[in-house]
């Protein structure tokens, strides 16, 4: 595994963007994997009942989606030491054929060593959904 | 996944809304790793009939070391469910 060349990075640095398409099919997938059944995240019923717009998907696939932006440019996963989120705005997810499309940005904005700091922007609709979204990767982790 | 089980809590995911969440990772699991989960409830917050609900989990293996942590703050609605 090749990691990326620490002294081609600098502060501002942008990685390669991601975007992911979120169906109502995947929210139920993933709330089968994740044990999450909360109404909210397959219910219309139930969602525009608690004040939400609709369905939304569930802050840790948002959350776990947006760390691929890292994961895909590091090359090996291992090498994340932190990742954290505020789940600032619900991604609503229609009942319809095309979903949601969640787009990820990221950028380098601290190098410490071998330790690279990624702030990570998500956003659907022209909305930014996550808050304060940042990662470590040890560059001396990956394929260690 | 206890935490919202507990009947002395009387927690409902239902009415959880999850506002934000760090891990952190001092090495990968691997396969056969036995870890264990501890969670601690590390302060509540009231706020207008809702709690704010601050938690962090520490995941150790076998030899008591730690693998990981993982904190998060959860807002709870006490509803009329």
């Amino acid at each position: 595994m090749t990691a990326p060349d620490i002294e081609g990075l600098e502060v501002g640095t942008e990685l390669p963007p991601l975007t992911v398409r979120f169906t109502r099919e995947r929210l139920v997938r993933y709330a089968g994997a994740s044990t999450d059944f909360n109404p909210i995240h397959y219910s219309d019923h139930f969602a525009t009942q608690v004040g939400l717009p609709g369905v939304i998907a569930h802050g840790m696939l948002t959350m776990g989606a947006a760390l691929r932006v890292v994961t895909d440019w590091v090359g090996d996963p291992t090498a994340v030491t932190a990742y954290a989120v505020r789940f600032t705005r619900p991604v609503v997810v229609p009942d319809d054929d095309s979903g949601a499309d969640v787009t990820f940005e990221a950028k380098v904005t601290a190098i410490d060593g071998s330790v690279v700091t990624v702030g990570i922007d998500a956003s659907c609709a022209g909305v930014k959904v996550l808050g304060a979204a940042r990662a470590e990767v040890d560059l001396e982790r990956v394929g260690a | 996944q206890p935490m919202f089980t507990d009947p002395e809590l009387g927690l409902a995911l239902r009415r959880i809304v999850h506002g934000d969440q760090r891990f952190s990772y001092r090495r990968p699991l691997r396969a056969g790793d036995v870890v264990a989960a501890t969670l601690t409830i590390d302060q509540v917050r009231m706020r207008s009939g809702t709690e704010i609900i601050s938690t962090s989990v520490l995941i150790t293996d076998e030899s008591g070391d730690e693998v990981g942590t993982a904190a998060a703050t959860f807002v709870h609605s006490r509803g009329t469910e």
